[in-house]
C-alpha cells in the first residue's frame, strides 16, 4: 500500500449504468497493511503524486483495511444484457485488465485503463477492427469541446501514444473542468506571525 | 445517481448476501451497507 489509504477505507471509498438488479461477493482478503514509499510501492506513479499525504498516517503505519478488497458481481441490465465484474486487489503478480463488452454480432475489447490504446472490435465471422478504422463504424463521433483542446486539437482519434504522466495530467484536467472545483479540506491555521498584514 | 446507485448495489448485495434491486438502492430501501458509513460520517 502507497499514500492512498482512503481507497482501503470503507466510508471514504466510493461509481456505472442502467442497471436493475447485481448479486455480489465481496470479501476482506488482505486486512493488515504497511504504509510504504510510494516510490518502493509504485514509481510509476510517484512521479505524479508522491507528494500526497493523508492526515493522520505516516510511512511505516500499519492500516487496517475495512473496505472490501475483492468483489464478484453479476448484473442485469434494463436492456436485458448480463454483466459480469470482477476485482479485486489482492491477485498479486498479475494484471488481467480484462473488459470486454459481448453481443449478438461480435465483441468489444476495451483497452487497458490510462493506456491510450484503441479499442478493439472482433465480429463472430472473423473480421477485426481497430484503430482509425473504428472511426468509420461512428460517422458522428467527435470529442467535446474541453476534451478536444485538451487533446491537442483533436476531435476524432480512436488512440494516441503518450506517456502516463501526460495521459494521467490530461484525464485529471478534463476530470477538473467538467466536474468543477473540489471542495478543500479547512487547512491549518496560521500562527499570528505568519498571517500577512 | 443510477451508476453510484449501482457501485453502491455491488457492496449491498455483497453485505447482505442477496441480491439487491438498484431502485432500492437509489431510494434508500436497501441500505445496511450504507448504514455504517452514516453512522461513522455522523450523517
Amino acid at each position: 500500500m502507497h499514500s492512498t489509504v482512503w481507497r482501503a477505507k470503507k466510508e471514504q471509498a466510493g461509481g456505472m449504468g442502467d442497471a436493475v438488479s447485481v448479486f455480489t461477493e465481496t470479501s476482506i482478503i488482505e486486512s493488515d497493511h504497511t504504509l510504504k514509499p510510494m516510490q518502493e510501492v509504485a514509481p510509476g506513479l510517484a512521479h505524479m503524486y508522491d507528494h500526497r499525504r493523508e492526515d493522520g498516517y505516516s510511512t511505516g503505519d500499519s492500516v487496517e483495511q475495512t473496505a472490501a478488497d475483492t468483489s464478484f458481481a453479476v448484473i442485469r441490465f434494463k436492456s436485458g444484457a448480463i454483466g459480469q465484474f470482477s476485482m479485486t486487489d489482492t491477485s498479486h503478480g498479475q494484471r488481467l485488465g480484462v473488459s470486454t463488452n459481448s453481443g449478438s454480432k461480435g465483441i468489444l475489447y476495451r483497452p487497458r485503463s490510462l493506456s491510450g490504446e484503441s479499442p478493439r472490435i472482433a465480429l463472430r465471422e472473423g473480421t477485426e477492427t481497430t484503430s482509425d478504422a473504428l472511426l468509420d463504424l461512428v460517422p458522428k463521433f467527435e470529442l467535446d469541446d474541453t476534451a478536444g483542446t485538451l487533446w491537442n486539437g483533436e476531435r476524432r482519434l480512436s488512440g494516441y501514444d503518450l506517456s502516463f504522466t501526460e495521459i494521467d495530467s490530461k484525464i485529471l484536467a478534463y476530470e477538473y473542468l467538467r466536474l468543477g472545483p473540489v471542495p478543500q479540506r479547512p487547512g491549518p491555521s496560521l500562527r499570528s506571525d505568519q498571517k500577512k498584514a | 445517481m443510477n451508476a453510484l446507485a449501482l457501485a453502491y448495489g455491488l457492496m449491498e448485495s455483497g453485505q447482505s448476501g442477496r441480491p439487491v434491486v438498484i431502485d432500492d438502492v437509489a431510494e434508500g430501501r436497501t441500505s445496511s451497507f450504507q448504514d455504517e458509513i452514516d453512522a461513522e460520517m455522523g450523517i
